[in-house]
């Protein structure tokens, strides 16, 4: 596996990893807790996520060239960093499972797709598992080619149904006070912290001249992008929001003003699609790395086991478990929402500071390579 | 050296010429090939000089003081003389000599310097490469009038020896590079190399790849500023097509023209056009049966209503009918490439009627489709290097979009494109400069900035000219 | 077992193509009846659905294009339009479904009940057409229009004028389902009227007889409930406040028009500014209606529309004029605001308007003042000019 990657190409993934799988059910689930201020609550999310983001682009810098799993080994010791790196996997896993059954629904219901879980995940796990095994270089690059589609189309999406929204469908303004506006950011955080597997790009990252501003940037604009839809089908759907299973393809369409003229919109959702399967690509390698760190997994061989097992899990849980049902009851209304908010939030905050000491037991240089410092393979 | 041995071994050669001369007591034997050598040359540069000289027989005083041809050596090594014999060359054997002389009289008939047919151009150079390699070398010095312009050359090919020239601009293409390709050539192992795509399947970096890795061009200019831009040019004798590594996607996309002819806007219009229609041509057939059969919600109504009327009672599935369309225009294509051109434009026609009108009036195909599968056809040959290539994948999306619909296309596209990022030619990623994204290359990717700025990117970018990335 | 290791891959690519080719259920369109619009009729019975589906005739290439009406009875929507596929065998597709048409028997019914049909179905699209008619539906898509051979494209294309060009609204299904369900509990919808049939008009070769439509008038809905018609006066005057695209043309005595002789001309509104202002005074809701409009006379522009108007020239309509529209302007937008006093029907959306300004404070008085259409004053404020 090849996981040299540039800044540039980071942050496009990050635009597209942010926009992937947030316009499926998630407005519609928000809008359930938070009705019309449904976008502040997630306008907090991203806001603390932007916290963590930060924390996370500090330890990355500062890390010397080690990995995260190093980080944690030199700091809270082997067996907890393994641990972590387990439930990391476990997360990943989650979300992935989680995030392809939502489109398997979309496709069912709207798309007019209509096969079976295994039909539809088997060639789905073939992109991704090619994507794996070539490294995170291959991720980033596929995703350079298509990061300008999925925008133009998100882009299109949001702006073709713009004249059909009406702004004043946001009032009245926290109607009910913040708390159902903090409850559907507590409930729904489990969706958000899109950029945890940054984790596992450290001292694989070189950068251009700056570091911290074109992060920044691409973190704002997929942030931005996902709260406009946000704040577009609320416009559009007012009090039917909490009953809209799929926003993206309820907002698309209003996209074609007359109504003879099919659903051309779907092509652009569609299009957006691939940012699914290119985020589910982006965390199938972080749970393998993940794996490997906690099983210490250094051959080939051991890398196609561990990106089996999580394959394995991918396609078999559906199968005998329901998984939104489990998600909804666990991780949105249940305890283990604390779990993956410790996995989302503490350990991202607390990462400059693990860095901080591991640096300071061992000693560290400046990691951030320069672009004109290749490393040699 | 013995001449019985080498008379033995070519005697049965009805085109051996043998005169025997007796000069100052020793006796002087010259054999060549009539049929590659010109006798006039044969007379005047070696017989007569021969007849006429006055000093002490030797090989040696025979080259530096006798003979008059200007490509003259001696050769101890008696396969090797064969070699030269069977190149062209005349050989002649001084009695009691170990070394026998080598002179090059070679005259085979070439053709001549012309446009090639199957890249025109319409304002630039129209000189092309003909199977003579030093024709092509020459072609070529004369663009690149500079001491760093090297042919490193070689033989390949047991039966057929076959020259191989290696031309590169020292300084600008990367050693690396050039090593990796002279290691490949030397170690080729065949009877014989015929055209450049022999050489071509050992240059290719990674043999299984669906896409060619190996740039080929019939046009001395274009080859020349592919070695302005760094890159390695690779001459085979008896081909007129030059390869060149490494080869990137984007440059069947450019054309000699966007330089010649077009203004930067209307070049870069054209390569948008040309990529677009390459997209078109793979995608369309297969965007077009999965909406058929799986999405046609996606059509607008009156559209739909046209596609329903034009398909009623057509007895295929629409995958069947586009396979049989892409099936039928493949055969059209191929029988075109092959049938005498007496009988060409008849032939095409009726082709064409037959799948265009006939077929439709009969109810056997939809008018849609034909159309599809005709502009489909079409599009192909924007990009022409990789037509083959791009006709296979169309079936294959076809068959994906029949079967899978819209959500296989779309997968599909994405392990194409994975599949083709993933390619490396000699360090090179196939999709540079679009993925990985090198700024400055992009100048001349898609869109074209002006000759200025290119030229002085060249000048600027001497460093990363046939560089390597790594990410 | 490298030897074989291609074979063994492509063996496992051919099996894997068959078994996905199996695993994906197609939705062939030979299979479908496209539906373009939907009739639907309510009687004791239970629900009527009429679908007017595409038909093609073969391969004809002359560009006409067959429909054909499909009926469908049951209890409930879905059944009919099950009977619809029962009695066609063929699955209605309602993907490409424009307009959705309800005859006079829905007055009876409560349309929430079946709303969530479409409004919570994928397949149709939210911005479909939904309009009202006299009489039976079935018998409006019996008919056809003059100038386009499909029923249904003939009604988009009649209301969609109606709301843009000649004055009439057009309300669309996600809108009017949310405005069932917002603070207002109100919505409104165009209602079809056939004009007398031209008697110069041949009957078409399917036994249609061309007929006109009419869909200048509005009717509203109470919580689900037909609540009655709006008159002229309340429909133009809704018109005049709901659709900012639309306008409308006044007729008045001038005193001398281009050629210096008295007659009536046609004024209409180029373009107006619309603004609402909710607020309490004393305790009472006060709506304040804010209307801005600039005047043209209505002349056939350059490209030959009727509907468009010349660039401005100054007073080229009177001051009387402008007055007379101004007044009458007053009168009808005061009858649509009161209109929704006479029917207990907010299709004006004030609610709703009071909700977003004021949020639960105007819930809680609404909760305590059931009869606030009776309490609230209305102030219009008129400002028209040339």
């Amino acid at each position: 596996m090849n996981n040299c990657v540039k800044q540039t190409q980071l942050c496009l993934l990050i635009v597209i990893v942010m926009s992937g799988g947030k316009y499926l059910s998630l407005p519609g689930i928000l809008a359930s807790f938070a009705g019309r201020d449904s976008w502040i609550s997630m306008s907090l999310l991203f806001a603390v996520d932007f916290l963590c983001f930060v924390a996370i682009l500090f330890a990355m810098k500062n890390c010397g060239g080690k990995s995260f799993y190093e980080i944690l080994c030199m700091t809270v010791s082997t067996p907890v960093a393994k641990v972590l790196m387990t439930l990391y996997a476990l997360f990943f896993t989650l979300r992935i499972t989680g995030g392809l059954v939502d489109t398997v629904d979309l496709m069912s219901t709207s798309l007019s797709v209509v096969t079976n879980w295994a039909a539809f995940i088997l060639p789905v796990l073939l992109v991704i598992g090619y994507n794996v095994a070539k490294g995170l270089k291959n991720t980033v690059r596929v995703t350079q080619i298509f990061f300008v589609f999925i925008l133009i189309s998100v882009l299109l999406i949001i702006l073709l149904s713009v004249k059909y929204t009406d702004l004043t469908e946001l009032n009245p303004f926290l109607s009910e006070g913040f708390k159902p506006a903090l409850d559907g950011s507590v409930n729904m955080s489990f969706w958000f912290s899109d950029c945890l597997f940054l984790f596992f790009c450290f001292g694989n990252v070189s950068v251009g001249k700056r570091f911290f501003t074109p992060f920044i940037v691409s973190f704002l604009v997929g942030a931005v992008l996902t709260v406009m839809l946000e704040i577009t089908f609320l416009c559009l759907f007012g009090e039917l929001a909490p009953y809209a299973q799929n926003a993206l393809v309820k907002v698309s369409g209003f996209n074609i003003a007359g109504t003879s003229y099919g659903r051309l919109d779907w092509i652009f959702v569609i299009i957006w699609l691939s940012s699914i399967i290119l985020k589910s690509t982006l965390y199938f390698w972080a749970a393998t790395v993940a794996l490997d760190k906690a099983f210490s997994i250094n051959s080939n061989k051991g890398h196609v086991i561990c990106f089996a097992a999580v394959a394995l899990l991918v396609l078999v849980a559906p199968l005998i478990l329901p998984v939104q049902q489990m998600i909804s009851d666990l991780f949105i209304l249940g305890a283990g929402k604390y779990v993956t908010m410790f996995l989302q939030y503490a350990v991202p905050i607390l990462s400059p500071l693990l860095v901080f000491a591991a640096n300071k037991k061992h000693g560290g240089e400046k990691s951030i390579r320069r672009v004109s410092e290749v490393k040699e393979q | 050296m013995d001449t019985n041995s080498f008379l033995q071994k070519f005697s049965q050669f009805f085109d051996l010429k043998h005169r025997t001369l007796s000069l100052n007591g020793k006796n002087v034997d010259v054999f060549f090939l009539d049929t590659m050598c010109s006798s006039d040359k044969v007379t005047q540069f070696v017989v007569r000089p021969l007849i006429e000289m006055k000093e002490p027989l030797s090989a040696e005083s025979l080259v530096e003081k006798i003979i008059f041809g200007a490509d003259c050596k001696t050769e101890s090594d008696f396969d090797k003389v064969c070699d030269e014999f069977l190149d062209g060359k005349t050989i002649v054997f001084v009695e009691k000599e170990n070394d026998a002389v080598i002179v090059d009289t070679k005259t085979i008939e070439y053709r001549a310097v012309a446009e090639p047919p199957t890249s025109r151009s319409t304002k630039g150079p129209r000189e092309g490469f003909n199977e003579n390699i030093k024709t092509n070398l020459t072609l070529l010095r004369k663009r690149l009038k500079t001491e760093n312009f090297k042919a490193d050359s070689f033989t390949v090919g047991d039966k057929t020896n076959t020259m191989v020239a290696v031309c590169y601009i020292k300084g600008t293409a990367s050693d690396k590079i050039v090593k990796s390709i002279t290691e490949k050539i030397k170690t080729i192992k065949t009877d014989g190399v015929l055209d450049s795509s022999f050489v071509a399947v050992y240059l290719d970096a990674d043999k299984t790849t669906l896409f060619k890795l190996v740039g080929s061009f019939e046009k001395p200019d274009v080859v020349a500023s592919k070695l302005l831009e760094g890159k390695v040019a690779v001459i085979v004798d008896g081909s007129p097509i030059v390869l060149t590594l490494p080869y990137t996607f984007l440059e069947d996309v450019q054309s000699p023209d966007d330089y010649y002819y077009y203004t930067p806007y209307t070049a870069s219009l054209g390569r948008v056009l040309r990529l677009i229609s390459m997209i078109i041509a793979v995608l369309l057939p297969a965007v077009y049966v999965a909406l058929q059969l799986f999405h046609y919600q996606i059509l607008p109504s009156k559209f739909l209503i046209t596609v329903l009327s034009s398909v009623q009672g057509i007895p295929f599935t629409p995958l069947v009918e586009m396979i049989v369309v892409i099936i039928l225009f493949d055969i059209l294509r191929e029988a075109n490439a092959r049938m005498p051109q007496i009988a060409g434009l008849s032939l095409s026609i009726v082709g064409a009627i037959i799948l265009g009108d006939a077929a439709v009036k009969a109810g056997l195909l939809g008018a849609p489709a034909v159309m599809i599968g005709a502009m489909s056809g079409i599009g192909l040959y924007s990009m022409p290097d990789n037509t083959m290539l791009f006709s296979f994948l169309r079936l294959c999306f076809v068959l994906i979009g029949g079967l899978v619909g819209i959500l296989g296309i779309l997968l599909g596209v994405m392990f194409v494109v994975s599949y083709v990022v993933s390619i490396d030619d000699f360090g090179t990623p196939y999709l540079s400069p679009l993925s990985p994204s090198v700024k400055k290359d992009k100048k001349d990717a898609i869109l074209r900035k002006s000759l200025i700025d290119l030229n002085q990117k060249r000048n600027a970018d001497l460093s990363l000219r046939g560089k390597e990335t790594k990410q | 077992m490298k030897k074989f290791a291609g074979k063994i891959l492509l063996f496992l690519a051919v099996c894997l193509s068959l078994w996905l080719a199996n695993s994906y259920t197609r939705n062939e369109l030979a299979d479908r009846a496209v539906v373009l619009g939907l009739a639907i009729d309510k009687d004791q019975s239970g629900f009527e659905v009429t679908a007017e589906v595409v038909a093609p005739s073969g391969q004809d290439q002359s560009g006409g294009a067959d429909t054909k009406l499909l009926s469908g009875k049951g209890k409930t929507i879905e059944e009919a339009v099950g009977d619809i596929h029962r009695v066609s065998g063929k699955d209605p597709s309602l993907a490409q479904t424009g307009i959705i048409l309800m005859g006079e028997g829905i007055k009876e019914v409560n349309v929430l009940s079946f709303l969530g049909y479409f409004t919570f179905s994928d397949a149709f699209k939210d911005d479909v057409v939904v309009a009202f008619c006299e009489g039976k539906a079935k018998d409006v898509f019996e008919s056809a229009s003059p100038v386009e051979q499909i029923v249904s494209f003939a009604l988009q294309d009649i209301i969609k004028t109606a709301s843009d060009k000649t004055g009439g609204v057009n309300n669309y299904l996600q809108k009017f389902a949310e405005n069932q369900i917002s603070p207002s509990s109100a919505s409104y919808l165009s209602v079809v009227k056939k004009k007398e049939e031209s008697a110069s008009q041949d009957e078409k070769g399917d036994g249609k007889k061309p007929s006109l439509y009419d869909c200048s008038s509005v009717c509203v809905f109470n919580k689900g409930q037909y609540a009655g018609e709006l008159d002229e006066m309340q429909s133009k005057g809704f018109a005049l406040l709901s659709n900012p695209s639309a306008y409308a043309s006044f007729v008045v005595n001038s005193s001398s028009n281009e050629f210096g002789v008295e007659s009536e001309i046609t004024v209409g509104i180029a373009s107006k500014k619309i603004s609402f202002e909710t607020l309490f005074e004393d305790g009472v809701p006060v709506f304040k209606v804010e209307f801005e409009a600039k005047l043209k006379r209505q002349r056939t522009d350059a490209s030959g529309d009727v509907v468009n108007f010349l660039p401005e020239s100054d007073g080229e309509i009177s001051k009387d004029a402008v007055s007379q529209i101004s007044a009458e302007t007053q009168k009808l937008i005061l009858a649509a605001l009161n209109g929704c006093k006479e029917r207990n029907c907010d299709y004006m959306n004030i609610a709703d308007l009071f909700f977003k300004k004021f949020g639960n404070s105007w819930t809680q008085y609404a909760k305590n003042n059931p009869d606030y259409l009776n309490k609230v004053v209305f102030e219009p404020k008129i400002k028209v000019s040339d």
